[in-house]
């Protein structure tokens, strides 16, 4: 039994060497997730590892570094301290953040929408349920149609912390998956409004936010550079522990002038 | 997509594709179809469509009340090998075989500023209720909570759960002082950043002491700690009593007499988080606990007399647990407990056992964990000529968890 037990143990312990051969997996983000792939077919190409990037959002991302079935969770978030204590838990340290490129959560409408600006505490109105009509707000006499993120989403979380308060999203918010598929929803519906990372607003018409300074921002570079539009945030990778091997590889090519040029042409801003 | 667009795709689907297709309208001639009735085809898919709305809306309705309440819950199939000590043939206790040693059911009910939640333990032995309650959330990080609730005491109960022990069961000196792990009370927490404090008033004597509190003191028990993130520390306190109503006997004499028999216990505990080696996160855990009068029924004389009423012990554990890659981790205990610490060795009351555990776990994704614990007593303090038993135990354990 001693002899069986010891063989068992053993087995085990030959199996770590073996993952190692597998691809860096990163997982998370459906922002990133194209950026994340653009990083990665051009790390592959100048002979880095192989990296196999797939979406599902922050929370699903994260859960999965969590899990231990990812290297690498993407989030446009930072990670919750509840997270933190079951990844302390499971695996005996905390997860490292790497803010690897800024983003402008951006909120669009329908290219024929005359509304162009909005402060924050009027999207705040709108996403609550409060304010139902476009003319509440200088626009047509027409009820708003609300486009949303699933909970897994980060940008849903950010918009619900720094946009709602931490209020609850309006019953009639549609939870779409991807900010794709609300950038293709708000371009169909004249009377619709939704969010998501700048790279995605094409083919609709991206509203000016209110800053501080009383003044209506965009998200492009410079604005969110500055800091002067007031929805900017950090995109994250999160690594169990410090990056270490080919996760720390990974990220630091993201982080270099090359990997900050490709978020650029993606529609993200570097992060320094 | 709201309920309504989806009623429409899916009346459409439905819907005979005729009445949206472009049909040049036949002139009327002798024996020619008759022209369909566009207008009221497209009432009747609106019906449909409305019709399947209002279905959709009370699913809606009803899941996102379901997702309200969280089931979760986990298996632990093991298999057990005793050396010899730890078995008699005159008990019938097989030296080695395979049991369930927990199989727990968790349900949890958020309703936001209110909570429930019930968690059961099912095993070869029957079904008991580990943990019910009922919680107010109220401003500022308090909670309130009044049922059966975990002690807030230490790091190994009043913080891991059975499902992430390290070793796979609680260190002695906790398994006594702390048996059962929970009691019936009422407790409030707060928390603020890294600190939390939690203190309540129970009947005192845990869930292995009986369905009801034996008598009519209570017991105040709390923890104030910190979480710095790499490092979290604590400190708990204990203080109630024991009421003996009737002297126990042993012929004529009074083995313990009635009366009123401190229950106390102290504790620190620490854990550490280190990110040193490549190959995974190290965790150093360390718990010391003091205390007299412990855990069990006072149902009989003999069974106030198993109690060690008024008897100060303590004990403590040192820890560490190494992470190696995604799958695996090694963890290694030292754990003394002191039954006794008025009696000097080679006293007739004196005990003091130290184990040393070594477990290995390999986890396949976030549900399951195999492990295997070997665990090796070692008697170091006792009556004059004890010997060291022959009590080592090989464990193998299969959890499931969802």
């Amino acid at each position: 039994m001693k002899r069986i037990a010891m063989l068992f143990a053993a087995a085990l312990t030959v199996a770590p060497a073996l993952v190692g051969a597998q691809a860096l997996t990163v997982k998370g983000s459906d922002t990133m997730v194209i950026l994340a792939q653009r990083w990665a077919e051009a790390y592959g190409k100048q002979g880095g590892k192989k990296v196999q990037v797939t979406g599902g959002g922050s929370g699903t991302g994260i859960a999965a570094l969590v899990n231990g079935t990812t290297d690498v969770a993407t989030a446009s978030r930072s990670i919750k301290e509840s997270e933190q204590l079951k990844l302390r838990e499971r695996f005996n340290l905390l997860a490292a953040e790497t803010p690897v490129a800024k983003d402008g959560v951006t909120f669009y409408v329908h290219s024929s929408n005359p509304v162009a600006q909005l402060t924050v505490a009027q999207l705040r109105a709108i996403y609550l349920g409060d304010v139902t009509n476009w003319k509440e707000v200088g626009g047509r006499d027409e009820p708003i149609v609300l486009y949303s993120r699933e909970n897994s989403s980060g940008t849903y979380v950010f918009v619900k912390e720094k946009v709602l308060g931490n209020g609850d999203y309006a019953a009639n918010a549609q939870t779409l998956p991807g900010t794709a598929a609300v950038v293709n929803a708000v371009a169909r519906e004249p009377k619709g409004i939704g969010y998501g990372g700048a790279a995605y607003a094409k083919g609709v018409k991206e509203l000016r936010v209110v800053g501080q300074d009383g003044q209506g921002h965009l998200p492009n570079a410079e604005e969110v550079r500055s800091g002067a539009y007031p929805l900017s945030r950090a995109l994250f990778m999160y690594t169990r522990g410090k990056p270490q091997g080919d996760a720390k590889a990974f990220i630091e090519f993201c982080l270099s002038p090359e990997g900050q040029a490709i978020a650029t042409q993606v529609g993200y801003f570097p992060v320094k | 997509m709201n309920a309504r667009s989806l009623a429409v795709l899916a009346a459409l689907a439905l819907a005979p594709a005729a009445p949206f297709a472009q049909e040049a309208a036949a002139p009327a001639s002798p024996g020619a179809e008759p022209q369909r009735d566009l207008a009221g085809d497209v009432d009747k898919v609106a019906g449909k469509a409305d019709a399947t709305a209002e279905k959709l809306a009370e699913l809606e309705t009803a899941v996102a009340a379901l997702q309200k309440l969280k089931v979760s819950g986990y298996v632990q199939g093991r298999f057990t090998w005793n050396d010899s000590a730890i078995y008699a043939t005159s008990t019938n206790i097989d030296r080695e075989g395979f049991y369930i040693r927990r199989g727990r059911l968790k349900t949890v009910y958020d309703a936001g500023v209110g909570e429930a939640a019930v968690q059961i333990d099912a095993t070869a032995s029957g079904v008991s209720l580990k943990e019910a309650y009922a919680r107010l959330k109220l401003p500022y990080g308090v909670v309130v909570d009044v049922g059966q609730i975990l002690m807030p005491f230490g790091y190994e109960v009043g913080q891991v759960s059975s499902a992430n022990l390290d070793v796979l069961e609680r260190s002695a000196v906790v398994r006594k002082l702390l048996a059962g792990e929970y009691d019936r009370g009422a407790q409030v927490s707060w928390k603020y950043g890294g600190l939390t404090a939690k203190v309540g008033i129970f009947n005192g004597n845990g869930v292995d002491g009986g369905a009801r509190d034996n008598d009519a003191l209570k017991d105040f028990i709390g923890r104030v700690g910190y979480d710095f993130g790499f490092v979290n520390v604590g400190v708990s306190g204990w203080s109630g009593k024991l009421r003996v109503y009737n002297d126990v006997t042993s012929g004529t004499t009074v083995t313990l007499a009635k009366g009123d028999y401190d229950r106390t216990r102290f504790g620190a505990d620490a854990q550490a988080y280190l990110d040193l080696l490549p190959i995974g996160g190290t965790a150093v855990k360390v718990e010391y606990l003091r205390g007299e009068t412990i855990i069990g029924s006072t149902a009989t004389g003999a069974d106030l007399a198993k109690l060690k009423v008024g008897i100060m012990q303590q004990g403590g554990y040192a820890t560490v647990v190494q992470t190696i890659g995604r799958s695996d981790s090694v963890a290694v205990r030292y754990d003394y407990y002191d039954e006794n610490v008025d009696a000097k060795d080679g006293d007739a009351k004196a005990k003091a056992t130290g184990t040393l555990a070594i477990a290995y776990h390999h986890y396949f994704g976030g549900n399951l964990k195999a492990s295997a614990l070997w665990e090796m007593p070692r008697q170091l303090k006792g009556p004059d000529g004890f010997k060291d038993p022959k009590d080592n135990a090989l464990t193998l354990q299969l959890q499931a968890s969802f």
